[in-house]
């Protein structure tokens, strides 16, 4: 009897305990992450109260950004920017780094669950701007830039808010950085010289293919071209073969550029694929691209090691060869345009920061991106961190950045605001930012500069067309496959797919956008 | 009212174990049943502005992708096929392992019960790339085999035709040894006496296994197997995605309805056509539990479900 009633009372205790054990894991997360940022602001109100500034209320600005995972010394420097932002603006920043591969799938959680933030990194690449502009996630910008943003209306060209703009209203603020689009080639210097390949008079893909067989016969363990699934030939000389994207890359329906006329063409069905796919195809038999390039995602670790001869660049940006030479292991490299340069809408809006539907504050998180276009220490605060603890400033006036110290954006500074407000790195020329403003601005504008396409109508189609793309892009263009039997093959299921309609209703909007834009 | 007696009867009586369930219950509660009012996201086009319970209705328009294109016949026969294969291969042979298992000593089943357990708790990233050190074109230890008896070397990640057997290995490497024990803690519980009449009546191991064990176990496996065939319309995502490396030239024999759904709104997610395409894999794989069951209960009424 007694035995039983303590079993009993066990049973219950146990039972409890465990119930309050879920409770209590359940909440844990979300205590968790509420206590860092009270913790922040509590901290943060304190020092306000001593600088109390004009009629401002403070507010926290909280921001997404898609750098690599968050920095471990990313608390000093937050302090740093927020001593100069209570100054002048009475705010704090709270900066949420997200590794690269997720955070096209953070955002959409994120935004999915109606989370309060203020300001975002969106482009066509990543967490992508139209669809969130489609899904109401993004707060038109027009009346907030005029008000509260005098610094960057001056800043950026027109050309930048004409492509920014869907269906007239501006979603998002462009960060200023190379626009131009100019597809280039990445080769290593010590190999080129040694098989007298100059990559200057490269004008077709077919000029590559001597160079390519002599390292394959000279060179013991080093891949020729470094194509991968990440690093497609046809993707990265779309330029070079005249075309314009519509819909997205790989998305069918491309323009030809300098074509008055706006035809809306099949990229997949043209000459030029055709040729491109044979070409490439001859490499992957002889050799010269790796067997295994159609399920390899990347090769920056063999670029590393030094076992990597060339490759497709994608976007040329002057002052290249000086990152090339890090990724291809420290060998010096011959960065080299080999298309002319256009603006293109997708080029512009690579990189792009939109205010948040759930913003508290909207204001204050556009006046806070004014200040990083106008005050260049703020901007290179938050890119290269606190100079002597990140970085360190040379007697020439570059500055290197410290090895581990735990903050360092000096590969993303085109992720903030105006990337001409940087320092100058060890190694770049002091006059990249003039000579990239000069590309910019000299480059010929693509017929469909500033039209954005509405998939709504034809949600279904592209759908299916992506999944048929998605099955075949990648073993044609690396070469895995004979492009004679395979490419028939694909144009028929992309016909069933539905992909004349898709053009049809690309042609239908551009035809529309022009006659609205008088063109 | 009589009923109702009984019932805080039973309540009162009970009221340790149920104090107990509560937990699983505010689990299931709050994991399986409150997430089925999204089951109006797939009628609706999702406005983040507007929330989803304003947002517009939109009939069957989410559903056209799954069946507008010929693709998605090819996925829904991928998957059931590849299903189907699973589910026999891992019965049998973790019916024979767990047989084997039981005529073994203490110690040795312990060593064993391990091995096959461990696959079970890796990933499929890391398990694709254990598979990628055989496959490899250029290095990889089949092609080296294959060249050093003279053959030619296999493109495996361009040739579909090997695929099948390649994801049932898989599968069976990581899967086996979870039902292995299933089946091994199951055998134990079998009155040892069974076995002892049918030694003093001389019965063979074989006919011990084929009249006591099989038929001791039957319950268990219809069990098993029911709740597999109620999965066979969701694939195990990451054995289809990373195994084969995602490899478009495979995609005839790896492709299933849930990388499908994943390629086709990976550039244009769209919550309502992705909630369309989860809502048609319930509602079949619902169908298909109910008609296994019914016809269980006629072949044999004991080993139905409910």
């Amino acid at each position: 009897m007694y035995k039983s009633k303590k079993s009993k009372a066990l049973t219950l205790t146990a039972g409890l305990l465990l119930l309050v054990s879920l409770v209590l894991s359940g909440c844990g997360k979300s205590n968790s992450t509420a206590d860092g940022s009270s913790a922040t602001s509590v901290a943060s109100s304190t020092q306000q109260a001593a600088t109390t500034q004009g009629t401002l209320e403070p507010y926290e600005i909280k921001w997404y950004i898609d750098a690599g995972p968050q920095q471990a010394d990313i608390n000093t420097v937050q302090e740093a920017l927020n001593k100069q932002l209570e100054k002048s603006i009475n705010a704090t920043v709270n900066i949420v780094s997200v590794d690269f591969g997720n955070y096209d799938q953070k955002m959409q959680m994120v935004i999915a669950s109606g989370e309060k933030f203020d300001l975002c990194f969106t482009a066509n690449w990543a967490n992508n701007y139209y669809q969130n502009v489609n899904k109401g996630a993004f707060l038109p910008l027009d009346d907030l830039l005029n008000q509260y943003a005098p610094t960057i209306n001056e800043t950026l060209p027109k050309i930048g808010w004409d492509a920014a703009k869907v269906k007239g209203k501006i979603y998002a603020i462009p960060n200023y950085q190379i626009w131009a689009m100019t597809n280039d080639i990445v080769v290593r210097k010590d190999l080129a010289d040694k098989y007298k390949f100059d990559p200057k008079t490269v004008t077709k893909l077919e000029d590559l293919t001597p160079f390519f067989e002599n390292v394959k016969k000279g060179e013991q363990g080093i891949t020729p071209n470094g194509v991968t699934k990440g690093c497609l030939p046809w993707g990265r000389t779309l330029v070079m073969n005249g075309f314009d994207e519509i819909a997205g890359r790989d998305v069918p329906g491309v323009i030809r550029l300098g074509d008055a006329d706006t035809k809306v063409v099949n990229q997949f069905e043209s000459e030029e694929f055709k040729n491109n796919l044979k070409i490439v195809r001859d490499w992957y038999e002889k050799g010269y691209i790796r067997k295994d390039a159609a399920t390899l995602s990347d090769m920056e670790a063999d670029k590393k090691a030094g076992k990597v001869a060339f490759q497709f660049g994608g976007n040329y940006s002057p002052g290249a060869d000086v990152g090339g030479k890090a990724q291809f292991g420290g060998n010096d490299v011959y960065d080299v345009p080999v298309s002319k340069s256009y603006l293109l809408t997708s080029s512009i809006i690579a990189t792009m920061t939109a205010v948040s539907k759930t913003s508290e504050d909207p204001a204050r998180a556009v006046m806070f991106y004014d200040l990083l276009f106008k005050d260049k220490t703020l901007y290179n605060t938050l890119t290269f961190g606190i100079e002597n603890k990140h970085y360190k400033t040379n007697s020439d006036g570059t500055i290197e950045m410290i090895k581990n110290s735990g903050y360092d954006y000096s590969g993303c500074g085109w992720e903030f605001g105006n990337q001409f407000n940087a320092k100058f790195l060890k190694g770049q020329a002091s006059n990249i930012w003039d000579e990239t403003v000069k590309l910019n601005n000299s480059a010929e504008g693509s017929p469909i500069l500033g039209f954005s396409f509405d998939p709504e109508p034809v949600k279904t189609e592209l759908a299916n067309c992506n999944s048929v793309v998605s099955e075949y892009s990648i073993m044609l263009e690396t070469g895995s496959v004979d492009p004679d039997k395979k490419l028939p093959e694909f144009l028929n299921k992309l016909k069933i797919a539905g992909v004349d309609k898709l053009l049809a209703e690309e042609q239908k909007q551009i035809d529309q956008w022009k006659k609205d834009n008088g063109k | 009212m009589f009923k109702k007696n009984e019932l805080i009867k039973d309540t009162i009586k009970n009221k340790g174990l149920l104090l107990l369930a509560i937990p699983g219950l505010l689990f299931l509660l709050a994991f399986n049943y409150l997430p089925m009012v999204g089951i109006i996201i797939p009628f609706k086009s999702i406005d983040f502005a507007k929330g989803i319970i304003r947002s517009d209705w939109v009939g069957f328009n989410n559903f056209k992708f799954l069946f507008s294109s010929g693709d998605i016949i090819r996925a829904t026969t991928n998957t059931i096929i590849s299903n189907l294969l699973f589910i026999i291969a891992t019965l049998i042979i973790s019916m024979a392992f767990a047989i084997m298992l039981f005529d073994m000593s203490r110690k040795a089943v312990k060593v064993y019960q391990t091995a096959l357990f461990v696959p079970y708790f890796l990933s499929w990233v890391v398990i694709s790339y254990i598979v990628y050190i055989f496959l490899n074109p250029d290095m990889g230890i089949l092609n080296q085999f294959l060249k050093a008896f003279g053959s030619e070397a296999i493109n495996w990640y361009s040739e579909p035709k090997h695929w099948r057997f390649i994801l049932v290995i898989a599968s069976l490497w990581k899967n086996a040894g979870y039902y292995t024990i299933l089946y091994y803690t199951a055998l134990m519980g079998i009155d040892s006496s069974y076995f002892e009449a049918s030694d003093i009546d001389g019965a063979t191991k074989f006919q011990q296994i084929k009249s006591i064990s099989i038929p001791l176990l039957a319950p268990l496996i219809m069990l098993l197997v029911l709740l597999q065939i109620g999965r066979i319309f969701f694939s195990d995502f990451g054995l289809f995605y990373f195994i084969p490396k995602d490899s478009g030239a495979l995609y005839p024999v790896t492709d299933v309805i849930d990388t499908f759904v994943f390629r086709s709104l990976k550039n244009n997610p769209d919550l309502g056509m992705t909630a369309a395409a989860g809502l048609y894999q319930t509602a079949v794989g619902f169908i298909l539990v109910i008609v296994v069951n019914k016809i269980t209960k006629k072949l044999n009424p004991d080993l139905a479900m409910f």
